[in-house]
């Protein structure tokens, strides 16, 4: 590219934003007096500034055509993908994590803790949306769907955690399906409305109907889980806490990986990839959908005990449409149906906001900003394709009885 | 005993008659061409066999080896069951998934280890997981592409995706096999291979065969049978030979002579 021609976009831009943004920083008004006045300096700053990150544009978008990334790499990571699924660093990443609770403060454990929440929560929504490709905003619902079940059938009821935790993933599953019924015949869209519709309903309830669920004041005093015969000080309920998502995290990982590499998880993906191909080649689609509903909802309904039980406070505060944004965000930016992507996400989108509190107050501008440069520069997510490859069986062996 | 017999189907979209009354009989072993103008209504025939439409009236009997079955009503999963594939005529592949996966896809149908098989990757889920791929590299091979079995399916030439489809509807073993212009888009050296690999499905699988397409030297040479379908009816059903010399079916491509 020739100098001038930069030069010539460059100018443009420049001026373009200076047009923009006259009427915002260019000019002071007084009302009082009626007078206005015009600030050049202003203009002069938005005028280097647009000039310097256009260039800084398209330098990167330049680059983006040359540089050919390996079809799995995550590019900023210092690790390749296959260092990173390499027994031996999987190995040393839990043991390091096991340990954390006993060097870290329980502060690092609390919100370790809660990314570890976002993952599971990420796992599922991954069933959903990321294999099934349905889209769902209301997710959210079925974490408070767990949360309240543990929070009143304990009230009421005296249920412990270890009862609740099966009886919450079901519950949250049996609204999965729930949800997945009248939706059945809808797609994108619409898909989305009604789900975003469900969403807001199950928070409605919550908040307003105040004898059952005690409404927005929420339930206090939450037990936390029990081992039987321990007594266990705060600092070791919080590592108990950690260690039990841990393991959550574990499984909801090997759960999804079976399921996405058997015949249920082709179906999703067939689902996702084409409808009308996938029934024509005898997919049952009201079953596969509904499974995936259920399935993606009965992790957010396990979780959501565990984070009533890590709060001890719950209420319909803590399930609005943000979450549920937050969740899909997590599953888009790592990646449609990737595991590893997810994990990555969550561990980004919630690790970050929380060591950078003294950028608080430009929490949501620099979110957006990772979101945009994300689909910008890798639209697929941060890991791309996670398809296995296949090797054709043995004959020999197969002769084998 | 005739494999599919299609009987007076009708089907009409608001005021208009899309098919006026389609007969067909197609016998076991038998490679029968669809042929006819653009909107005659072939594509709206197979959409109503396959029950992507459901057809106002009339009957379509597929033999089974459980016995006759009547397919109207059926949804395009439950027919696909009952032993009808199809291909489409504007690709339709899992595109971001690989060569082989879409063809396992296609294995849906005839397996069923559930969820808890696969999750506890049981002794049977095992098996059935192995005898499927072994399949699936087999029909691979059989459209000569399983050197390209790893590939994403959207990354494959025009031609490449067509005989792909081909594929993943085999894998659902079917008895009948519906091929909506397999030769589209395809040059003359992939059509001659198209035509050896469809007179091999009915030959070494045993398969039936009922295609729509427009290349006409690719239908006269290779089909045993020809329909002709003019606005909505069957005009003529014979062999090919037949089919060429009848002055209906001239009357339908080129106009009749008294309007010309």
């Amino acid at each position: 590219m020739n100098l001038l021609e930069e030069l010539k976009k460059s100018l443009l831009v420049g001026c373009w934003f200076v047009f923009l943004t006259l009427p915002l920083v260019g000019l002071q008004t007084d009302y009082l007096e009626g007078t206005w006045e015009f600030k050049g300096l202003n203009l002069l700053a938005v005028f280097g500034l647009s000039i310097l990150f256009s260039w800084a544009w398209r330098w990167l978008a330049a680059r983006r055509g040359k540089v050919q990334f390996e079809p799995n790499s995550v590019p900023w990571a210092p690790l390749s993908l296959a260092q990173l699924s390499d027994t031996r660093f999987l190995l040393a990443l839990s043991a390091l994590l096991l340990t954390l609770p006993m060097v870290a403060s329980s502060y690092q454990t609390g919100i370790l803790s809660t990314a570890m929440i976002y993952i599971v929560l990420g796992l599922g929504l991954n069933i959903v949306v990321g294999m099934a490709g349905l889209l769902d905003l209301g997710y959210v619902a079925f974490y408070a769907v767990g949360a309240y079940a543990y929070g009143l059938l304990n009230l009421h009821f005296g249920l412990g955690f270890w009862a609740l935790l099966p009886i919450a993933g079901m519950l949250a599953a049996v609204f999965g399906v729930m949800l997945g019924i009248p939706v059945l015949r809808l797609r994108g869209d619409y898909l989305a409305i009604v789900t975003l519709g469900f969403g807001e309903i199950i928070r409605l309830v919550l908040e307003n109907w105040g004898e059952v669920t005690e409404g927005p004041s929420g339930i206090a005093g939450i037990p936390k889980p029990q081992i039987p015969g321990v007594e266990l000080d705060f600092d070791a309920q919080a590592a108990f806490i950690y260690y039990l998502l841990f393991l959550l995290v574990l499984l909801a990982i090997g759960v999804n990986r079976r399921l996405q590499h058997s015949r249920m998880g082709r179906a999703w993906l067939a689902l996702r990839e084409d409808e009308i191909a996938a029934q024509a080649m005898g997919i049952d689609l009201t079953r596969t959908k509904l499974t995936a509903f259920g399935l993606g909802a009965f992790w957010a309904g396990i979780v959501g005990v565990v984070f009533a039980a890590k709060s001890s406070f719950i209420n319909p505060a803590s399930f609005t449409f943000h979450e549920s944004a937050i969740i899909l965000s997590i599953v888009v930016l790592g990646g449609m149906g990737s595991i590893l992507g997810v994990v990555l996400a969550a561990l980004v989108l919630i690790l970050l906001p929380e060591y950078l509190r003294f950028l608080a107050d430009y929490r949501m501008l620099i979110f957006g900003a990772v979101m945009v440069l994300t689909m910008v520069f890798k639209p697929e997510g941060l890991i791309t394709n996670p398809r296995p490859t296949f090797e054709r069986p043995d004959d020999a062996e197969r002769e084998e009885p | 005993m005739s494999l599919l017999k299609v009987e007076q189907l009708t089907k009409h979209f608001g005021g208009i008659q899309a098919l006026k009354g389609m007969g067909l009989s197609i016998e076991p072993h038998q490679i029968v061409g669809l042929i006819g103008p653009n909107g005659a209504g072939k594509t709206t025939f197979f959409n109503c066999l396959t029950g992507v439409y459901r057809p106002d009236q009339g009957g379509v009997e597929l033999s089974t080896k459980a016995g006759t079955r009547s397919l109207v009503g059926l949804r395009p999963d439950q027919v696909n069951r009952a032993g009808l594939a199809r291909t489409f005529q504007n690709i339709r592949l899992f595109g971001q998934m690989r060569v082989v996966e879409n063809v396992l896809v296609g294995r849906h149908g005839v397996t069923q280890t559930g969820f808890l098989g696969a999750l506890l990757r049981t002794r049977a889920f095992v098996a059935e997981e192995r005898a499927n791929l072994q399949r699936a590299y087999e029909l691979l091979e059989l459209v000569g592409m399983a050197d390209q079995a790893n590939r994403l399916a959207n990354n494959l030439s025009y031609a490449d995706q067509r005989r792909l489809e081909i594929a993943r509807a085999l894998a659902t073993e079917p008895r009948l096999l519906l091929l909506d212009e397999p030769a589209a888009g395809m040059n003359p050296t992939e059509t001659a291979l198209l035509d050896r690999l469809i007179l091999k499905l009915r030959d070494e699988l045993g398969l039936s065969i009922l295609l729509i397409e427009h290349d006409m030297k690719l239908v006269m040479n290779l089909c045993d049978r020809v329909l002709v379908m003019d606005q909505g009816r069957d005009i003529a059903f014979g062999t090919p030979a037949e089919v060429q010399s009848n002055p209906a079916v001239v009357a339908a491509y080129l106009g009749e002579e008294s309007h010309a």
